[in-house]
């Protein structure tokens, strides 16, 4: 059963898998996280633009490689604007597919503790 | 003889040709998985990963029960032995429980770390698929629980992920067992619930966790049972329960009572071969101790498409379940099977049908068992000369003899499992589903020579005579199948005894 490639579904197209994020961070100078959003598009998210926003975010080319993957609670400004802020944001949906399109992240505060935070729009976790 | 852990069984999966030792490097991060999860589709050998990324000294591990045959090799009976054989074996096994006994010293904890040198990242762990919401450390493992307050430990198969250094996250639904040991006990009298993840085991001591066994019953009795030997016991370094002496890694830890207490977690490619589960706030597991064997050997399981670990664990385990509820019940069984290819959401069973609607009266009894029943979206009901491990035969029947009016029956608003893919996300949330019933056997008012027809296969349309004669030439004008063989091993069925 499923020996052989198979056509992938149509509707899924568009959604990547994503490059290595330190192939990135290397290319670009700037750290590189994602974070995972609640809906399914990008409309809420975009109220979330240009204010300090508490939320939380996967490490994704730590220093420490054994660290990837490593979730941070963040007090951060985000943008869709890929170049607004100093670190690379990547959006993926609640069902893990990966949104085209870097967004920009400034980190104001990064906390070791993962405490639920219950936001307004419902988009960030 | 039972294995002693892991190390012995998977010397025996590789004398039986069933492991593949790896000793290129291979990425901790969706490399390993997908090793393991093309392993599986293509129904090949376990792969022992020796070289691990950023990870000298461990391993990993996955798809090492992900046939019948390795099934066979996990209770030390014949590999080649037929689907039944496998099955019954277990069945039988599962009846005669065995008590674990206590040791003081245990090779899981030749390495203790605890407080603040705990890092949960310190450990090989997976990154499953591309997507997940984080590194599954618990895919192919399980989580036991202490009671509250009896002597009942329970032990289940939930998944959990890494958050931080020293956090968890999992899901626990009410309905399972851990569920009802913190909802109704732990949350209640406001204390904190100890557990400890066990990673690395041999199988039977691990798939146990993955079926019900029942609130108040200890699955370390059935792993007994089935290994013909009690599972040895250590007391964990810092939590108050017991744990398998010879696992690879224990984890040890406890959760807060309270609800607030959460972590998001997920999403994560579920055993349906879909990633279903959605993200939410979920349980935190704050982790207290890691303890772990010297060069372990960490057990992946990268769920999906069938058939992995997860459906050959249910089919074997809950197929039992479902056996032992419709024989207290008096059903006529001859055989049932929960094929691995449907995930374990459909159940065929072949029954001697002494009156009508029983395939109604067996849906009402599946559907109605704990853990078990919440799985299955149907029933396929065959009279006695369908063999049910034959999945090319349920489908023939369900052309031919399903009846679209008469033979179905819908189940509606019934207690679903948010992780079914078919369900609209509102049906996920509040866990509603509908089930159905197939019945495929031919009415019981029917004239068996007016109306019932006479099935045409070779072993049905042909006198006993010349199936014989065709059989002992067979590979004598060319075809290469042992026919004798299978027409010896097979013709008490076919002439009626």
């Amino acid at each position: 059963m499923h020996e052989r490639p198979n056509r992938r579904l149509a509707v899924h197209k568009g959604f990547g898998w994503g490059e290595d994020a330190y192939e990135i961070k290397q290319r670009e100078g700037r750290e590189v996280y994602d974070t995972i959003i609640l809906d399914d598009s990008l409309d809420k998210l975009l109220q979330e633009q240009e204010k300090e926003v508490t939320f939380s975010i996967r490490l994704l080319a730590p220093e420490n490689r054994r660290m990837k993957y490593c979730f941070r609670m963040v007090k951060a400004r985000i943008s869709k604007d890929a170049k607004r802020y100093p670190d690379i944001l990547l959006i993926r949906s609640q069902r893990g597919l990966l949104f085209p399109g870097n967004w920009s992240i400034e980190v104001l505060e990064m906390y070791k503790d993962l405490q639920w935070v219950a936001h307004t729009t419902g988009v960030l976790t | 003889m039972a294995y002693r852990d892991l190390r012995e069984f998977l010397d025996a999966l590789e004398k039986n040709g069933e492991l593949i030792r790896i000793q290129d490097e291979v990425d901790w991060d969706l490399e390993a998985g997908a090793i393991i999860r093309l392993a599986c589709q293509l129904n090949g050998p376990s792969p022992l990963m020796e070289q691990i990324k950023d990870y000298p000294g461990q391993r990993m591990m996955g798809g090492y029960f992900s046939s019948y045959r390795k099934a066979a090799i996990a209770i030390g009976i014949d590999p080649d032995s037929d689907v039944p054989t496998v099955l019954d074996a277990f069945h039988q096994r599962i009846k005669h429980p065995i008590k674990p006994i206590i040791v003081n010293r245990a090779p899981c904890q030749e390495n203790v770390i605890t407080g603040d040198d705990v890092n949960l990242f310190d450990i090989v762990s997976p990154m499953p698929h591309d997507g997940d919401a984080g590194r599954y450390i618990a895919t192919w493992q399980f989580i036991a629980t202490p009671d509250y307050d009896t002597d009942w430990i329970n032990w289940g198969m939930y998944r959990q992920m890494i958050q931080n250094e020293k956090v968890l996250g999992g899901l626990i639904i009410p309905a399972q067992d851990i569920g009802y040991q913190f909802y109704t006990k732990y949350l209640p009298n406001k204390k904190p619930m100890p557990w400890a993840t066990v990673i690395g085991t041999e199988p039977v001591t691990t798939i146990v966790s993955a079926a019900p066994y029942g609130i108040g019953r200890s699955e370390v009795d059935w792993a007994g049972g089935l290994r013909l030997e009690p599972v040895e016991l250590v007391r964990c370094v810092s939590q108050p329960l017991y744990v398998p002496a010879n696992a690879e890694y224990i984890i040890e830890g406890y959760i807060n009572p309270t609800l607030e207490d959460r972590a998001y977690e997920g999403p994560w490619g579920e055993y349906s071969g879909y990633r279903t589960s959605p993200r939410a706030p979920r349980t935190a597991f704050h982790v207290t101790a890691i303890t772990h064997r010297n060069n372990p050997i960490h057990t992946h399981s990268p769920l999906g498409v069938p058939v992995d670990d997860s459906h050959m664990a249910f089919t074997i385990l809950c197929r039992s379940d479902m056996l032992n509820v419709l024989e207290d019940n008096a059903i006529p069984v001859v055989g049932l099977h929960v094929p691995p290819e449907m995930v374990g959401h459909t159940v065929v069973v072949s029954i001697k049908k002494p009156s009508p609607n029983l395939a109604n009266l067996i849906a009402s009894l599946l559907f109605g068992t704990k853990n078990t029943g919440l799985a299955i979206r149907d029933v396929i009901v065959c009279d006695e000369d369908v063999d049910v491990y034959d999945l090319d035969q349920v489908l023939h029947v369900l052309a031919t003899k399903w009846h679209p009016r008469r033979g179905t029956t819908l189940y509606d608003n019934q207690v679903g499992m948010p992780l079914i893919p078919y369900l609209s996300m509102e049906e996920r949330i509040w866990g509603k589903t509908a089930r159905m019933v197939y019945d495929c056997t031919w009415p019981l008012d029917w004239s068996p020579t007016r109306d019932i027809p006479v099935r045409s296969s070779f072993w049905d349309i042909y006198p006993e005579r010349v199936i014989e004669g065709v059989c002992q030439k067979w590979q004598r004008v060319g075809y290469p199948e042992d026919m004798k063989k299978i027409w010896e091993a097979g013709k008490k069925l076919a002439s009626w005894e």
